[in-house]
């Protein structure tokens, strides 16, 4: 994995972190996940636009985590993510940075490894649908 | 506990409306005209609306509030129905959906809501507000969790809120989401029974931003309360 992969979330996406969690929906299936702590930070980076080298910085920033762990984890997340049609992953756009320095330990909280958690219960309800042509699709009403 | 149905269930029928709201005639017409007449129809927020023609006389049309759309607790206190049914203003029921349904719970006592087919149509309005004599469907039918879709035994609303008191696909959602996560059982009937019309308004307003937008507070919410988290009531509030 080159650390300066570019991580784009799909159009199709919609997600937000409230408390602390992420849920992501993909309104094309249905399917909904939901991701805690380290996970909920990380899907926040990426929906904000980072880098994956931002990403592990910024995690390693916030949780007590080795470098290599993290990365390790990101790229596992990102294979997750993109399995799941909710991401693009662009790898090797850039050299790999040079690792960051160890970020120092105090006040850092205790880490684990993201997981994804898939919910395919509401997958009927919004698959359901034809969705909606656009408004200039229609046809035009001759009076 | 499940109730059987009475021989011919009284079922209050929900409107939401806005003032001005275009279509709204038609879908009235569509409730007033179903096979099963037992009926008590609340449009609710009918502003300047009047109903017009045969409407104008029959005593199961209840308007209720004047500009504003009136509270849960208003509609519910009015609510005299076994079984509850919403449609939008935009849509228009197969004349024997409530008549299907009946028979639906009737033989399912277990299922708490009774849902079918749905169709997009286009009819564009003309510039006097009619609309034209020959819609335009759009795509085929396909099963429809949306309110107006549904038909719902009233003991539910004591599980999960009661519908939203105002338009909106998002409300729709929510209530769904809610009733899902307070474990009602929900099946459809493969039938077409609703008839969803698009015209430019609400096709401009579909479209727009806030319905995938909200929808993760939505799924939220459920994981919440499956959970055994509190969580706030849907918007629509639920019975006092």
């Amino acid at each position: 994995m080159s650390e300066g992969g570019r991580v784009t979330v799909r159009p199709e996406v919609a997600a937000r972190v409230l408390d602390g969690e992420a849920v992501v929906l993909n309104l094309s299936n249905g399917l909904y996940f939901h991701l805690e702590g380290p996970g909920a930070v990380m899907w926040e980076l990426i929906q904000a636009g980072a880098t994956v080298e931002a990403i592990v910085d910024a995690v390693r920033a916030r949780f007590d985590v080795s470098a290599a762990r993290v990365a390790a984890d990101v790229a596992a997340l990102l294979e997750d993510l993109e399995r799941e049609a909710l991401v693009t992953w662009e790898d090797g756009l850039g050299p790999a940075s040079p690792a960051a320095p160890p970020a120092p330990r105090v006040g850092r909280a205790p880490y684990a490894s993201p997981r994804v958690t898939k919910h395919t219960d509401m997958a009927h309800f919004f698959g359901s649908e034809p969705p909606i042509p656009p408004l200039d699709a229609m046809p035009r009403l001759v009076p | 506990v499940k109730t059987a149905l009475g021989a011919v269930p009284l079922v209050s029928v929900i409107v939401p409306t806005r003032p001005g709201m275009p279509g709204l005639a038609g879908t009235l017409d569509a409730v007033l005209g179903q096979t099963h007449a037992a009926l008590q129809v609340l449009v609710l927020n009918p502003g300047a609306a009047t109903p017009a023609g045969r409407m104008r006389d029959d005593a199961r049309l209840v308007m209720v509030g004047a500009g504003a759309a009136p509270t849960v607790p208003e509609v519910l206190a009015r609510i005299r129905g076994e079984l509850v049914a919403v449609v939008d203003a935009d849509d228009v029921w197969h004349a024997e959906k409530l008549e299907r349904q009946i028979v639906h719970l009737r033989e399912r006592p277990a299922v708490d809501v009774s849902l079918g087919y749905g169709q997009l149509f286009w009819t564009d309005m003309l510039a006097d507000g009619s609309v034209p004599p020959a819609p335009r469907p759009m795509g085929a039918p396909a099963l429809s969790q949306v309110l107006a879709a549904a038909l719902v035994r009233a003991a539910a609303f004591a599980r999960v809120g009661f519908f939203p008191t105002e338009p909106g696909r998002v409300a729709d959602t929510e209530w769904f989401a809610h009733a899902y996560g307070c474990g009602l059982a929900v099946e459809s009937l493969d039938e077409l029974l609703l008839y969803r019309r698009l015209h430019r308004g609400n096709v401009a307003r579909r479209l727009g931003a806030d319905l995938p937008a909200a929808l993760p507070d939505v799924m939220k919410a459920l994981l919440n309360r499956r959970r055994g988290h509190p969580v706030p009531p849907a918007r629509s509030g639920r019975p006092t």
